[in-house]
């Protein structure tokens, strides 16, 4: 048996049984002073009210623990008493993950439980991007008076991992994002260059130098010789993770941050099939840095960077955050002509200055800006305002900025480009 | 145990004793006059008069659980100039809070003179003086200009209520956002 806490619930019946007896003795009415004598067990049976130990067990299940995104994932919670006493009270609230909304039916369960009994409460939730993991089960146990509660919490872990296929999805005009020149950096793309890579069939146009004569001689057809071709570069995609960055039009909607990772995990895809040697880094309190390369393995870490790493979670975080060290750190991680991808919303100058800095170091850099404006308030309207004259401050200073609405990213890209060779 | 307790604590028990004692037809002189029922009574009222009155100061205690259900929620962007609004309407602190809503309209006002109306800083600025930037006269003094508003706007405006600080920043946003666009009267003339 367990005391609990008191809820107070049944405070000032006292003053009630003292105010009734009085009156009965005043008016001489028995019938009063037996209701006072009523009231009187009630406050012995309060006074005694307990609950008894709460032994209980959660289990929870996922229709499916490795969902795709939007995917609805049905959570099965189930509560079984283990103890010896039935509960008369129980209310069982999960602890759902919060980057994860409940699209179906409350994430809670209300019941008396005898031992040995099960509750089952099922509920949907959205599966977005990221590892999530289930909180405490709170549950709360109350006598049947309601006087006495107790607050517990039940830990039954489950996580759901939801890790997008880095596909890209659309057939997205990255290419004018990186520049052609060539550099020091091999692709495993076949071309010119120094190092050999492949020997295909002779197609018209190819120059002189490169026909395998070798070849010909041997067996009188033609073939070029491809060596891997070098490009400019490494490209780092920085995503703004900072406390600022964590903004939304709206209550339900997707965070800046989530569209800015989706942005730059969508570019990583693209920019590694166009043969350029890709990082990611995270600007904000969470460190997270993926030196550029490319290949196969590369494409996996960066899956589960981006899908697990807590610097790209949907939560904002709550460390602390200095950010011109955090800016100099990154710059002393990118190599002198390395470009940048820089993913923010821009709802604050000091982004601007991460871009223009980045840009006066030497780095060609692209912003690409999810748009979390509204126009539901005054200021979110001067907020509109705002970031439309930070984008212009930017490409003035000559960054190209990519201003990504509501449509798909592919089709900002190609009005951004489109912009960019006028 | 204080003092005091342990005193009430000891003529209850004496009552309680007396009482049985009574019942168990034990006589102590003691006979149930009107004046004594009546004390009695109106001790017991008291008492419970004060019981009552404490459970109006006590609040109940219970577990309040949050909404696991609801997603993680951000603030939308510009909602600190939303909530200086809300807060220059308080009387604590109306000052400071619209001071930053004034200096913020004004650098906006200025920065989208340069970036979107083509003019210099300096030009900005006296446009901001002399209020020249906007037809709006509202907008126009709410960014320090002296323009006058006409009499019969002003009882318009005074009339519809629609003369607090939000309805004047509102205006200077909608000011702001008209600079550079077709409809701005101060606009392009290169």
């Amino acid at each position: 048996m367990s005391r609990g806490f008191d809820t107070e619930r049944w405070t000032g019946l006292d003053g009630l049984v003292l105010v009734a007896a009085a009156a009965g003795v005043f008016t001489r009415e028995p019938s009063l002073l037996l209701a006072a004598g009523l009231g009187v067990v009630v406050l012995a049976y309060v006074r005694v009210a307990s609950i008894p130990e709460v032994s209980l067990r959660v289990e929870r299940d996922l229709s499916d623990a490795t969902p795709d995104p939007d995917d609805e994932v049905e959570v099965t919670l189930r509560v079984t008493n283990e103890g010896p006493r039935t509960l008369f009270d129980l209310r069982v609230v999960d602890g759902v993950p919060p980057a994860l909304g409940v699209a179906d039916g409350p994430a809670r369960l209300g019941t008396a439980l005898r031992p040995g009994a099960t509750a089952t409460a099922t509920y949907t939730v959205t599966a977005v991007r990221g590892e999530h993991a289930w909180g405490e089960t709170v549950v709360v146990v109350r006598d049947p008076s309601g006087a006495v509660e107790s607050r517990e919490t039940v830990d039954a872990e489950t996580t759901l991992r939801c890790e997008p296929e880095l596909a890209a999805t659309a057939d997205l005009p990255l290419r004018g994002l990186t520049s052609k020149y060539a550099g020091r950096v091999e692709t495993d793309v076949p071309g010119s260059g120094l190092e050999f890579a492949s020997i295909r069939e002779y197609r018209h146009g190819d120059p002189i130098r490169r026909i395998d004569w070798n070849r010909r001689a041997r067996t009188g057809e033609l073939a070029t010789v491809e060596f891997r071709e070098e490009r400019a570069a490494a490209v780092v995609l920085v995503v703004d993770t900072r406390a600022e960055a964590h903004v939304a039009p709206d209550g339900g909607a997707e965070t800046a941050v989530e569209r800015s990772v989706d942005a730059a995990s969508v570019a990583f895809s693209a920019l590694l099939d166009g043969g350029d040697s890709v990082g990611v880094a995270a600007f904000g309190p969470d460190e997270c840095w993926l030196a550029p390369s490319s290949g196969v393995d590369h494409r996996t870490r960066a899956r589960r960077l981006f899908a697990t790493h807590p610097a790209f979670a949907p939560t904002p975080p709550d460390g602390a955050f200095f950010p011109s060290v955090a800016l100099r750190r990154l710059r002393r991680r990118l190599a002198s002509d390395a470009q940048v991808v820089f993913c923010s919303p821009l709802v604050d100058d000091y982004a601007v200055s991460v871009a223009r800095r980045l840009e006066a170091y030497g780095h060609a850099v692209t912003v690409v800006s999810p748009d979390p404006t509204t126009t539901a308030t005054v200021g979110a309207r001067l907020a509109r305002i705002e970031r439309d004259l930070r984008l212009r401050e930017l490409r003035r200073s000559g960054v190209r900025v990519v201003d990504w609405g509501d449509e798909p990213l592919g089709v900002a890209l190609a009005r951004a480009e489109a912009g960019w060779s006028r | 145990m204080t003092l005091t307790r342990r005193l009430f604590l000891l003529v209850g028990v004496v009552a309680t004793v007396a009482g049985l004692a009574v019942v168990a037809g034990v006589s102590l002189g003691l006979e149930l006059t009107d004046v004594f029922l009546g004390l009695v009574g109106a001790l017991a009222a008291i008492q419970g008069l004060r019981y009552v009155q404490r459970r109006r100061d006590t609040t109940p205690n219970t577990t309040v659980t949050g909404d696991p259900e609801a997603r993680i929620s951000v603030p939308m962007p510009g909602s600190d100039f939303d909530d200086d609004l809300v807060s220059a309407a308080g009387r604590r602190t109306r000052w400071a809070a619209r001071e930053r809503v004034v200096d913020r309209l004004e650098a906006r006002a200025k920065g989208a003179l340069v970036a979107r109306g083509g003019r210099a800083p300096e030009e900005a600025a006296a446009l901001l003086e002399t209020g020249g930037w906007t037809d709006d006269p509202v907008a126009a003094r709410f960014l320090g200009a002296s323009v006058s508003i006409p009499l019969r706007q002003r009882v318009r405006l005074f009339l519809s209520g629609r003369s607090s600080l939000a309805d004047r920043a509102e205006r200077t946003v909608a000011a702001i956002e008209r600079v550079g666009t077709a409809d701005d009267p101060a606009g392009e003339r290169r």
